[in-house]
């Protein structure tokens, strides 16, 4: 009687354990994916600045060596 | 006992120390992900904080020398027809900052707001009263020329100059849009696309939106998939939509009048659009497309099982069924079994007259290598594709793999998967997968009933295709598939709605199970249903690998979700619209189901379908008739009674048979009167027969088939199994049994069937046994 | 010109099934005669429908069902004309009927096989009018019909062979076997011939183009798979046979064990003056096989001489065409030589049928190959097959190689012919006897009575063998009302006759239950039965 108790148990911790793990996997995966993300989205943010920064130092260069009287 | 019960409790320890250390391992990594996030964060708000800086600098700079500033105004107001040698391509926000119209402190202040609220940094500047509408319009006409996409995209630095070449030279053979095949070619993102778009057309872009917001200003959803357009935020003075393409002038004034308020045109990527468009519209598309056919078409609908009408048609037979065998119960048996025989024994003859005709050549629609090659593939129209998968995670992969295999441009493949939306583990395996553009993640949202049409209808809403077709998630279509759809649709009448693959499976080695669904598969592709179509009679479609035109298929009100068979049930409704179906000769393989508790459920499933199916066409036979004329008639019973009806009765004549042999009991050749003795035994001695000879005949004729085109993923091993058919006859019966008892206790309960189980082991196409 | 010449082949078999039915009737109305295992054929079609109990099982269990089955049809029409059953006509039509498919088949297989149309005519007049077709297609015996199937088998092997439709050729061949076996069982051989002949082809194939790519597995796979596709049906229709001999006789082997079986009727064999010699005796029994076969074996001639001509006598293909032509006669040898077959003629005609089947590819490959000697081909084939229509014909007019074609030439000498009138006066007799006593039953086996049934007109108050209660009432004819029993001579066959065997000595003596009532012509007797219990009160 007990045994078949102790059984029981142990069999409905195992299958409970299991789904458990299952489900951590899946976060795990889930959370990496939510890095992935944040990477791209800050990599294609970045580039964008960066481009703005270096079209902005171009048009500072260009400021400064502006020919004063106008002619070519 | 102690020994097992010490190796259980090892198991368990050891997945108990793996759940800790799974738990501690999400701890760092939510903690690392918070960290990096904010990092980056940090990151990005000192590269803004250095541009407003660049911006102040600038400014002061011009400020310290008004000789050269006044110098800079005019170089920057002449017109440049030709290249201008400084201040090449400026932005508007830059352009005014020079022009001296605006301050730093205002510019960096407007690309704040633009960075909250999204839109045109210009239309931001005249809502901040910096600069007057005019003004602005004035500067940009003078200053802005018309670039070429392509163009535009190399200046921006985000694609080389010959990668651009490499794209254009491919457009040249392919056609279709440049910006697409850019996409599709991986060469640049499609955010980087809507941007250069943006840009190009002198539109904003759409940037950020709030949900809430949105969510408020919401168009009833036939008014936005009429302009495909999507309100982000609506004041008194002006309404921002995001739209996938430009509208024209005539729609903008349209939807203006609708809005009651001046528009301004955002632009937003595809993908961008679907997401925007399933958090606005979700509770309708999920209307339309679990709801649909059951409002417009109610009589053509399985969500009602059984109508009233048919139930006392039922209750009525029962009685009268009931009170002849009070009054004589031998002659009512007899009288039923005379029926019984005679319908089984036209099913037979009808069947075999199928196959006859299906074994014809022309009976498919082939092409020849040459046919595929030389289709100019700039003809090639956008092709959706779509998947349903629930649960499956573990194929996708492969999926991927197969479909990425088809000989199309993938710039014109829409590829949705349908995505259930409590199937979390698929949604993270597809985003961790970096799927290609030309696939699109789906999520359906939750309701009833959660079947594989309603999923189906969910993803057709929004189809970009001009034909489109479905495909499972272990599918594996032969790579030049789509091709010979679209050659085979050109060249059928116009009201050809729907081509057929083939279906086959590639795990028919695995185990008896395999090997006899195989040969039902090759049988009913290779034959009876190419035989079907010569004949002109309604068809059930195999439930993957049906392309569609997919305005017709919507005309037609697509799937009915409340149907488990609901490829069953299309066919009818194509033929009541007089659309005809045709098949191809191309081939997709499945997995095959290997279990037999699986194996059952899903029979059940297609048996429930069809008797379905037949209720819900049934419930006015006399219309029936009229719509689908006396062949289409007849063939929609044959079609949808044969497979549920035969299998259930076939029990009943076997127990007979045995019982016969045993005790030769005198009553059983009592039922069988005259004629109809004769007609059962030819029935037992000859139809049974047929059926495992046309079973040899169809596999041998498919392997032999395979092996004049050099190709052996099916062995000619297959045919010996054919002579244990009935064992399959068996199985059948007890799946069609369960089938009646789930019809009339669940009708819509969809029983899934598991896939993935070990697809590469017993895979014939990849480890042949030469 | 061409869509003529797709309908005369039809046009030509409607004109031959007129002339041979036109024949077969002058033959059996105005010459009384028609061979007795037609009749036979068509008696049991006929108990079917006409009997005192019409069931499907009457149709009898020793002889091959389907000539009796494909008559029924035909006799349904008997109440309209009753010489259709009473003088074999349906027989007759049925045999017109199938050597009119035949000829169809054939000079369609010609035309396909892209031979002249003249040419093709010729071969088919030289088939279909050779004495022996042309016989055998008007007497209403089971041969026609088989050579049918036997051509279709060869026509669709070949087709299969030629890579042609090959699939379908094999479900062909599959029923046409079947349906052969339901004829004769000559066919058992000539399918295991067939059967062997798949097996050397696709291991020709196997060599020639195969074996660098496939292994030995997919090779066997492949043959076992076409052997089911070919031989399932005949294998099928043999344990179908074996199980109804089985559950309605009781002997799954009941159609060879039965008293009436061909075999049972060759044990008097040792005694016939023609066969008895030849029993045991290897030598003697090839002698005579070929001595019959030479008439039949001319054509292969023409076709060992296109296989020399194209260079291909030691190949596959030749191979199984020999295989198929010696798989009936070697049957004939082993039979012959246990003393269990008559050796008539009509066994050795099949090497010339396999052969004209064939005949169609080989002349299109001569054609295709050899254009420049094609014509020689052509002219050597029409003279062989005149010299066999000429050597077959002259066998059938000799006694000793050809008894019962002997017998239908002088038709009016033979025992058959006197039989039948005799038949048909017994009958005309005992109409009037039953008809007269309206409650009277006449017990007679229809093994030796078959013809004075069909000639008969009250045959519902007859008790015959394939009743379901014939034994019952042959065992206790006076408990079961019996009135009369009718019963031959018993002399050779008759002998096996059911009263013969049943009550010894009952043709010459009776019985204490059976008074003699009539003679007729010392071949037949009529016994009245009556109650011994009251006669001796």
């Amino acid at each position: 009687m007990s045994t078949s108790l102790s059984t029981k148990l142990i069999r409905k911790t195992f299958i409970k354990l299991h789904s458990d793990n299952k489900q951590l996997d899946l976060q795990i995966l889930a959370i990496k994916n939510e890095l992935d993300r944040i990477r791209a989205k800050y990599e294609q943010d970045m580039r964008n600045l960066q481009t703005t920064q270096e079209h902005l130092n171009q048009i500072e260069k260009e400021i400064k060596h502006f020919p004063k009287d106008g002619s070519k | 006992m102690k020994r097992f019960g010490w190796k259980k409790n090892k198991t368990l320890s050891n997945i108990e120390a793996a759940v800790t250390s799974k738990t501690e391992e999400i701890q760092q990594l939510t903690i690392e992900n918070e960290e990096t996030k904010r990092r980056l964060q940090l990151h990005l708000q000192a590269s803004q904080e250095e541009i407003a800086a660049s911006y102040e600098r600038i400014e002061k700079a011009l400020n310290e020398d008004p000789q050269k500033w006044t110098l800079i105004k005019q170089q920057i107001q002449k017109k440049s027809d030709h290249q201008a040698t400084f201040f090449p391509h400026l932005r508007i926000g830059e352009r005014l900052l020079l022009l001296g119209i605006i301050t730093a402190k205002q510019l960096n202040q407007s690309l704040k707001e633009q960075q909250i609220h999204g839109g045109r940094l210009g239309d931001i500047v005249v809502r901040l009263g910096y600069v007057s509408a005019d003004q602005l319009k004035q500067i940009i006409d003078q200053s802005f020329q018309r670039l070429l996409l392509g163009e535009l995209l190399v200046r921006s630095g985000y694609l080389s100059r010959e990668e651009l070449d490499e794209a254009l030279h491919y457009q040249e053979s392919v056609g279709g849009d440049i910006g697409e095949i850019l996409v599709a070619m991986g060469l640049i993102t499609p955010n980087q696309l809507t941007e250069a778009l943006a840009s190009q057309n002198q539109t904003g872009r759409l940037i950020t939106y709030d949900k809430n917001v949105v969510l408020k200003a919401k168009l009833p959803e036939t008014v936005a998939r009429k302009f495909k357009a999507l309100v982000i935020r609506h004041s008194v003075d002006q309404c921002i939509i995001a739209v996938e393409s430009l509208l024209n002038e005539e729609e903008l004034h349209r939807l203006a009048k609708i809005v009651d308020a001046p528009i301004t045109q955002v632009l937003a990527s595809p993908w961008e659009m679907e997401l925007l468009w399933d958090q606005v519209y979700q509770e309708e598309l999920l209307h339309e497309s679990t709801e649909k056919l059951k409002n417009e078409q109610p009589e053509n609908s399985a969500s009602q099982t059984f109508t009233l009408t048919q139930i006392i048609v039922m209750i009525v037979i029962g009685i009268v069924i009931a009170a002849a065998l009070m009054w004589n119960w031998f002659y009512t048996l007899v009288f039923i079994n005379i029926i019984i025989q005679l319908m089984y024994f036209s099913m037979t003859v009808t069947k075999f007259v199928m196959i006859l005709y299906g074994t014809k050549e022309n009976a498919q629609i082939r092409f020849s290598k040459q046919q595929i090659q030389s289709i100019d593939e700039r003809e090639l129209p956008m092709y959706t594709i779509l998947v349903p998968m629930y649960k499956e995670s573990n194929v996708i992969p492969q999926l991927v793999r197969n479909l990425n295999r088809l000989d199309y441009p993938k710039n014109k493949l829409d590829i949705r998967l349908l995505i259930e939306k409590d199937d979390v583990e698929a949604q993270e395996v597809i985003q961790s997968l970096h799927l290609p553009y030309s696939f699109q993640m789906i999520i359906i949202p939750d309701g009833q009933p959660k079947t594989k049409p309603k999923a189906c209808n969910y993803g057709l809403i929004r189809a970009r295709g001009k034909y489109v077709v479905i495909y499972d998630a272990e599918d594996r279509p032969d790579p030049d598939q789509l091709k010979k759809v679209f050659l085979a649709f050109q060249q059928s009448p116009d009201n050809t709605a729907c081509i057929q693959a083939k279906l086959n499976y590639f795990n028919s080695k695995q185990n008896l199970l395999t090997k006899f669904f195989t040969q039902e598969y090759s049988n009913w592709f290779e034959l009876l249903l190419p035989g079907i179509m010569q004949m002109n009679i309604p068809i059930p479609l195999g439930g993957t690998s049906n392309h569609f035109k997919t305005d017709m298929l919507k005309k037609l009100g697509a799937w009915d979700p409340y149907n488990v068979t609901e490829d069953a049930d299309l066919g009818i409704r194509l033929y009541k619209q007089e659309y005809s179906t045709r098949v191809v000769d191309s081939r997709t393989l499945e997995e095959a189901n290997s279990q037999f508790r699986n194996w059952i459920h899903q029979r059940s499933r297609w048996i429930k379908g069809y008797m379905q199916t037949w209720l819900v066409h049934m419930r006015h036979p006399i219309r029936l008739h009229r719509e689908l004329g006396i062949k289409g008639f007849w063939g929609a019973q044959f079609m949808l009674l044969s497979s549920p009806l035969l299998p259930m009765l076939n029990p009943i004549f076997w127990s007979l048979l045995i019982i016969w042999y045993m005790t030769h009991a005198g009553w059983i050749p009592a039922f069988f009167p005259g004629i109809i003795y004769y007609l059962a035994a030819v029935q037992l001695i000859l139809g049974n027969f047929l059926f495992i000879y046309t079973n040899i005949a169809g596999t041998y004729w498919v392997v032999h088939e395979l092996y004049r085109k050099k190709e052996n993923w099916l062995s000619y091993s297959l045919v010996r199994y054919a002579l244990l058919t009935p064992i399959y006859w068996g199985m059948m019966s007890i799946a069609s049994i369960k089938a009646l008892w789930q019809l009339i206790r669940k009708p819509f309960y969809w029983e899934k069937t598991e896939h993935g189980f070990d697809q590469e082991r017993y895979d014939t196409t990849k480890s042949s046994s030469l | 010109m061409m869509v003529k010449n797709k309908r005369i082949p039809y046009y030509f078999g409607i004109a031959l099934f007129i002339i041979e039915v036109s024949f077969g009737i002058w033959m059996a109305h105005w010459n009384h005669f028609v061979p007795g295992d037609a009749v036979s054929r068509v008696a049991n079609a006929y108990y079917v429908l006409f009997s005192h109990d019409p069931h499907l099982g009457a149709i009898g269990f020793v002889w091959n069902p389907l000539p009796s089955l494909l008559m029924i049809p035909i006799l349904l029409l008997t109440p309209l004309c009753k010489a259709l059953a009473s003088e074999g006509i349906a027989g007759i039509i049925l045999t017109s009927l199938f050597a009119a498919f035949t000829a169809v088949l054939l000079f369609k297989s010609l035309l396909r096989r892209k031979q002249p149309f003249l040419f093709s005519f010729a071969i088919v007049l030289l088939f279909s009018f050779n004495p022996f077709l042309f016989l055998y297609g008007a007497n209403g015996m089971s041969e026609m019909l088989f050579i049918y199937f036997i051509m279709f088998c060869v026509i669709a092997f070949v087709d299969w062979m030629d890579e042609k439709r090959s699939v379908a050729s094999m479900i062909m061949i599959g029923f046409a076997l079947a349906l052969a076996f339901l004829t004769r069982y000559e066919s058992i051989l000539f399918g295991a011939a067939l059967a062997l002949s798949l097996l050397i082809i696709i291991w020709s194939k196997r060599n020639k183009e195969e074996a660098a790519v496939y292994g030995i597995t997919y090779t066997y796979n492949k043959w076992e798979a076409s052997e089911w596709l070919a031989l399932l049906p005949v294998i099928y229709t043999g344990i179908i046979w074996i199980v109804l001999n089985w559950v309605i006789m009781g002997d799954g082997l009941f159609f060879l064990r039965s008293n009436y079986s061909n075999l049972a009727q060759s044990e008097g064999l040792s005694k016939n003056p023609t066969i008895g010699p030849v029993i045991g005796h290897y030598g003697a029994t090839l002698l005579f096989v070929l001595e019959r076969s030479i008439p039949f074996l001319l054509p292969l001639l023409t076709i060992l001489m296109i296989r020399i001509i194209r260079r291909r006598v030691f190949s596959a293909g030749f191979l199984c065409l020999i295989l198929l032509v010696l798989s009936i006669p070697v049957m004939q040898i082993y039979m012959l030589d246990k003393g269990a077959s008559y050796g008539w003629l009509r066994f050795f005609v099949y090497p010339f049928v396999i052969t004209l089947a064939w005949l169609p590819y080989e002349l299109q490959k001569l054609k295709e190959q050899a254009k420049h000697l094609y014509i020689l081909g052509g002219c050597v084939t029409l003279i062989l097959l005149s010299a066999s229509a000429y050597a077959t014909g002259y066998a059938m007019n000799n006694e000793r190689l050809a008894p019962e074609e002997y017998q239908a030439i002088h038709y009016n000498q033979s025992p058959t012919y006197f039989s039948n009138r005799l038949s048909l006066h017994i009958a005309d007799d005992l109409d009037q006897l039953l008809h007269k006593h309206k409650h009277a039953s006449l017990l007679v086996d229809s093994f030796n009575g078959f013809q004075i049934i069909l000639d008969m007109k009250q045959t519902n108050q007859l008790i015959i063998t394939s009743d379901l209660d014939f034994k019952k009432k042959l065992n206790n004819p006076v408990k079961e009302k019996v009135t009369y029993i009718l019963i031959p001579k018993p002399e050779g066959v008759a002998t096996l006759n059911a009263v013969n065997e049943h009550y010894k000595n009952f043709y010459y003596k009776g019985a204490d239950f059976a008074k003699l009532d009539k003679t007729y012509d010392d071949q037949w007797r009529l016994y009245r039965v009556v109650n011994p219990e009251k006669g001796k009160r």
